[in-house]
């Protein structure tokens, strides 16, 4: 099931379907779209290499019941996909869920925007951008069969 | 220096400006206002002035300043730099309480692998939302395991309806 170095060393744990479809209604690019636990909680990621950081759907972020003392003090204007977004940057912890092998867990930086962005945010899922999140992780495509292959770059204690 | 020819109104801010012995002669005060031009062409050009190139590179002298710099990184999209201020400023000042969170915040993320598997039948979910996407299109639906629960056209509206327990799949379909 899950893939191997030639030593024999897996390269991942786990393995799960996704969605091979534009992340919003105003895209036509295809996107890789993941069924992710974030706090134990389910939602819709999008995989954006491109991108920083998990960020949440701002109505999703509600279903977590954070409280702000709990993020980096203030709100902080961040530049995403080209525009300033006011939210508060957390430790959350993300679980990729495998459909196969094991679930891995990632603390990782989160940006949870600020509940008044929820009103221009449209249909965009949560995101998994490179640095910051996924960044320890291996992960694998397979495009024919629509699997994504993921592991712990190296185990974390 | 002689600076004649000037426009009226230019010749009486020099003849006032050399009054009032801010300027020492004709020639630093001409050379005052050409530095003023010079940073004005820069800045429309983009070039960083050296004052500004600096503080980029410096390193910041309190834990203000660290946050401060800390909240320029992330508003310029300098991610990189802002794990590196957040790190450095916790490893200088290790009991101030805002830098510390900031570097458990903004540190590499770890993994490990989940020390119990989840319940959720997450292919059942995928299976339905493939099934009926384009029927649900601009709404919000709630799934648990593979079944429809509910579906309406707020997040708030669809929260009402159901018990949003965890493993309910709370998600909003592109239009």
């Amino acid at each position: 099931m899950t893939l191997a170095f030639p030593t024999g060393e897996p390269f991942a744990r786990g393995v799960t379907g996704y969605d091979y479809r534009p992340a919003t209604a105003h895209e036509t690019t295809p996107r890789l779209v993941l069924e992710v636990a974030i706090e134990g909680i389910l939602a819709e990621a999008v995989v954006d290499t491109g991108g920083v950081y998990l960020v949440c759907h701002p109505d999703i972020a509600r279903r977590l019941s954070l409280t702000p003392a709990e993020a980096l003090s203030g709100v902080q204007g961040i530049l995403l996909r080209g525009t300033i977004v006011h939210g508060r940057l957390y430790r959350l912890t993300l679980t990729l869920l495998a459909d196969q092998g094991e679930d891995v867990m990632i603390q990782t930086t989160a940006f949870v925007p600020e509940p008044e962005e929820a009103e221009h945010w449209g249909d965009l899922p949560c995101l998994l951008g490179l640095y910051g999140c996924l960044e320890r992780v291996r992960f694998a495509v397979d495009p024919r069969a629509e699997h994504f292959y993921f592991g712990p770059a190296a185990e974390d204690a | 220096m002689d600076l004649n020819g000037l426009p009226a109104d230019v010749a009486q801010f020099v003849d006032d400006a050399l009054a009032s012995g801010k300027y020492p002669s004709a020639e630093a005060l001409v050379a005052a206002a050409l530095q003023v031009l010079q940073q004005q062409e820069e800045e429309d050009r983009g070039t960083p002035r050296p004052a500004a190139a600096s503080e980029a590179g410096s390193v910041p002298a309190s834990p203000d300043d660290y946050l401060q710099a800390l909240a320029v990184a992330l508003r310029t999209g300098e991610f990189g730099r802002a794990r590196q201020l957040a790190l450095a400023g916790a490893a200088r000042y290790p009991v101030h309480a805002e830098l510390t969170k900031a570097a458990r915040v903004l540190a590499p993320p770890t993994v490990t692998r989940a020390p119990h598997p989840h319940t959720a039948n997450i292919p059942a979910n995928r299976a339905w939302l493939k099934a009926h996407r384009h029927a649900y299109a601009g709404q919000w639906v709630a799934l648990r395991d593979g079944h429809f629960l509910a579906a309406a056209p707020s997040f708030d509206a669809l929260a009402a309806q159901v018990d949003a327990t965890p493993d309910v799949l709370m998600t909003k379909l592109p239009a």
